[in-house]
């Protein structure tokens, strides 16, 4: 089809901007925790979830539900990181945390499903490509937004053990974009240009596992797997046009490619335990290996080839083909995380009968996360520190109505990291970041028998 | 899912035309460059030539000096309080004999000022002339360093490098012998020197001479800026094949910077010359924790204009925020003017309006 259009050679340049600029990532219940009693509790829950986070945290806790429990929420992440004492501008993550567990038998066999999403509120998806030397809060910066879902389901083929698997999903885009006709420089509205843009939005998957045995009944340990992986983004776009400069017509063609891997999400082998120390009080930890050494550069390889047929002493110089990224391997490293979480259930709120009316849990959590990222010495410009998060939270559990409403607050700090410069011809130069992350949230359930 | 669509696009073919060319042509750094807000940035490149709105005294960014008559070139750009938090400046630059034109050799350094380190005035003050014998009637390439109102003015001349120095800022005295005259690597008299005043008091040097049949760049030491202890090898040679510099090393410019970290920085920028015959201004650098260490070059044009512009004799300013960087280049790939640009880095930088607008 081809009709009287204003359009521009440029327009694929802005399509290749837009592409390169949706921002998408991974994935936020890995960096802020999925409902509030878990991350109220630190995430220390592998041994002691049976919700809807247990989709995430420990896929074998659903066979302990009974009946069907939804649960709703709604967290808020304010982040405030900084570079050389100055507010950097990332942005912030808040969105809607659904999900239900299940649970029945099938032959006998307690069983359990659980569905567990995050839905943000600022697009579904979004990715940034820039540069290596691009300086960025990489752990949270760009891998903060995308949409997640994970459904799961669990079996306790013995009284003292539940097992538990599944997928979860990830969006992924596949662009192109292609230009071809006639484009006139000084009379916009004479040109001709047939856009075509074609994208696939499919889903990457990886896998969760877990296992829970219960020791005693008050003690249980916890064994869980979640799988790695990334989206991988493509762009290509072509254009084939002749560029109309007042009198002459220039043949060009423009070919690029651009591939990306984003939202890089490590494997993680969590082993956890939970010890009821009081009917009242129990402490859990858990204890978490994530494999940053497999972390992959989410570098944009570029390549853009420009072709065109200009007239001799046309004042205008083409450049070469694009050179090649050469991508600088991130080097990142695994890390230890430890985690520690103590619920405790004020007594008192009970009947004549002394059956309570409300319970109330109060809750704290601690983790460490070791920052994987290498100092930054050379040209690249992954910018990350240590992490501290402290978490509170309480709730409030309506036995008779069996509906439960739990808060959390949790504040994560990132202590002063300085990074000094190996070449002093370094343009970015050294610099000391620092950091804060505020998340408060609010998660209502209801159990249905 | 997969959707696809044909539709007439409705985008403006002058932004396509802009686009293109910018795509194509400028190595400078682009504006709204994508990333965090507040980029940590060593403020030493890349730079952006400045545009319309932010050079004053009716001049046509980013062009800081356009004078054709007298062929004002060979920027040295000088800090008056050396306080990087005051933009008054004074620039110093070579210039022709009237109607002389571009090619013909400078015969004298005049003076301009400019409240806001960019926008200078256009009553130039000529501050030396050729006059001694050993100049060859030739007084180019101005470095000067201020001491209260004392100066000290370096400039190229046939001889080699000469010395002025003045006690109140005004009138000049050259002596009448150059500083240095010759240097035991290369093939000729050093030229284009660039001098700079290290934290510890001593003075480097920094000049252009011919080695081979290549432009290199040598380096000289001094305690007290008159007697100079030239190194025995050059500072910075020309780069491998393909490099940006594989041609040539040419017209030093050094300025000393201070990082966020507080390690103190020596910079040298310099004219590099591709295979192509492409030049462009790049720079290496060492830390001054170990003043005698080699330059480590940074293998990245920190400035580098489309076409063959030729840029040449950087001189760079550090203030606060920001600094920026004079180039003498052409004005177009065929024209024989020459002007002089000016750019700032960082980039996304918003400067202080123009003063006077």
């Amino acid at each position: 089809m081809s009709r009287r259009v204003a359009g521009s050679l440029a327009t694929a340049v802005a399509l290749a901007a837009t592409f390169m600029s949706l921002r998408a990532s991974a994935h936020e219940p890995g960096a802020f925790g999925i409902g509030s009693r878990s991350t109220a509790m630190g995430g220390a829950v592998a041994a002691d979830v049976k919700d809807f986070s247990a989709s995430y945290y420990n896929p074998a806790g659903l066979a302990e539900q009974e009946g069907v429990r939804l649960g709703l929420g709604y967290f808020y992440a304010d982040q405030n990181f900084t570079i050389n004492g100055k507010d950097v501008g990332v942005k912030g993550s808040h969105g809607i945390m659904f999900g239900l567990a299940a649970g029945g038998k099938v032959f006998g066999i307690p069983f359990g499903i659980g569905i567990a999403t995050h839905i943000p509120d600022e697009g579904l998806s979004r990715i940034t490509a820039l540069r290596q030397d691009v300086p960025r809060w990489e752990l949270y910066d760009s891998r903060t937004t995308v949409l997640y879902l994970s459904a799961n389901l669990a079996l306790r083929p013995f009284d003292w053990l539940e097992v538990g698997g599944g997928l979860s999903f990830l969006a992924a885009t596949h662009g192109r974009f292609a230009i071809s006709g006639r484009a006139d420089l000084f009379s916009p509205y004479d040109s001709q240009l047939r856009h075509e843009v074609d994208t696939d939005l499919s889903s990457v998957r990886y896998p969760q596992l877990g296992a829970l045995i219960h020791l005693s009944d008050t003690a249980s340990v916890a064994l869980v797997y979640r799988g790695q992986t990334s989206l991988d983004l493509a762009l290509d776009g072509d254009i084939s046009a002749q560029a109309a400069v007042g009198g002459l017509e220039v043949p060009l063609t423009y070919e690029l490619t651009a591939r990306t891997i984003q939202a890089f999400l490590p494997q993680q082998v969590v082993v956890g335990a939970s010890w009821h120390v009081l009917p009242s009080l129990k402490i859990n930890a858990d204890v978490a290996w994530v494999n940053w050494g497999a972390y992959e550069s989410p570098t944009a390889k570029t390549t853009a080839i420009l072709e065109a047929d200009v007239p001799p002493n046309f004042p205008v110089e083409l450049p070469g083909p694009l050179k090649p990224t050469k991508v600088i391997p991130p080097a990142f490293s695994d890390r230890i995380v430890p985690r520690l979480g103590l619920e405790w259930y004020i007594p008192g709120f009970t009947d004549s009968d002394g059956d309570p009316v409300v319970k109330v849990p109060v809750r704290v959590g601690y983790s460490y996360e070791r920052t994987p990222v290498p100092p930054q010495t050379g040209e690249t410009n992954f910018i990350d520190a240590d992490r501290h998060t402290m978490s509170v939270g309480a709730g409030i559990e309506v036995p008779v109505a069996h509906v439960t409403f739990d808060m959390h607050a949790a504040v994560s700090v990132f202590p002063e990291r300085t990074m000094l410069k190996q070449s002093a011809a370094n343009l970015v130069g050294d610099y000391h970041v620092s950091g804060q992350q505020v998340n408060v949230g609010g998660t209502l359930g209801g159990v249905f028998q | 899912m997969t959707s696809r669509r044909v539709w007439p696009a409705r985008l403006g073919v002058r932004f396509g035309a802009l686009a293109m060319v910018a795509a194509a042509g400028c190595a400078t750094l682009a504006d709204g460059a994508p990333g965090l807000d507040n980029p940590p940035s060593a403020r030493a490149g890349p730079f952006r030539l400045l545009g319309p709105g932010e050079l004053g005294q009716g001049r046509a960014a980013p062009f800081a000096m356009d004078v054709q008559k007298t062929s004002l070139r060979d920027p040295c750009i000088l800090d008056i309080d050396g306080d990087p938090s005051t933009l008054e400046v004074e620039g110093y630059f070579a210039a022709s004999d009237e109607d002389a034109g571009a090619d013909a050799n400078p015969t004298s350094i005049v003076r301009v000022g400019a409240l806001d380190g960019r926008s200078f005035d256009r009553m130039p003050v000529t501050m030396l002339t050729a006059t001694e014998a050993w100049e060859g009637g030739t007084v180019g390439a101005p470095s000067v360093i201020a001491d209260g109102a004392r100066r000290r003015l370096y400039y190229s001349a046939a001889g080699g490098i000469g010395l002025a120095e003045s006690e109140d800022g005004q009138s000049f005295t050259s002596r009448d012998a150059p500083v240095i005259a010759s240097v035991p690597w290369a093939d000729g008299p050093p030229r284009s020197p660039s001098v700079v005043t290290l934290p510890n008091g001593s003075y480097r040097l920094f000049f252009e001479a011919t080695q081979g049949g290549a432009a290199a760049i040598g380096e000289a030491k001094s305690t007290d800026g008159i007697a100079w202890d030239v190194l025995e090898e050059p500072a910075l040679t020309h780069g491998p094949s393909g490099s940006l510099d594989a041609s040539g090393v040419a017209s030093p410019a050094a300025t000393v910077a201070t990082s966020a970290e507080g390690r103190k920085i020596l910079y040298v920028y310099y004219s590099g010359k591709g295979d192509d015959g492409k030049r462009s201004i790049t720079l290496a650098a060492r830390f001054l924790a170990e003043p005698d260490a080699p330059l480590e070059k940074g293998n990245k044009s920190v400035y580098s204009p489309s076409g063959a512009l030729e840029p040449r004799e950087p001189s760079v300013i550090r203030f606060e925020d920001f600094t920026f960087l004079f180039t003498a280049q052409k004005r177009t790939k065929s024209s024989s003017d020459v002007v002089v640009t000016v750019g700032v880095s960082p980039g996304t930088i918003e400067l202080p309006a123009p003063d006077p607008p």
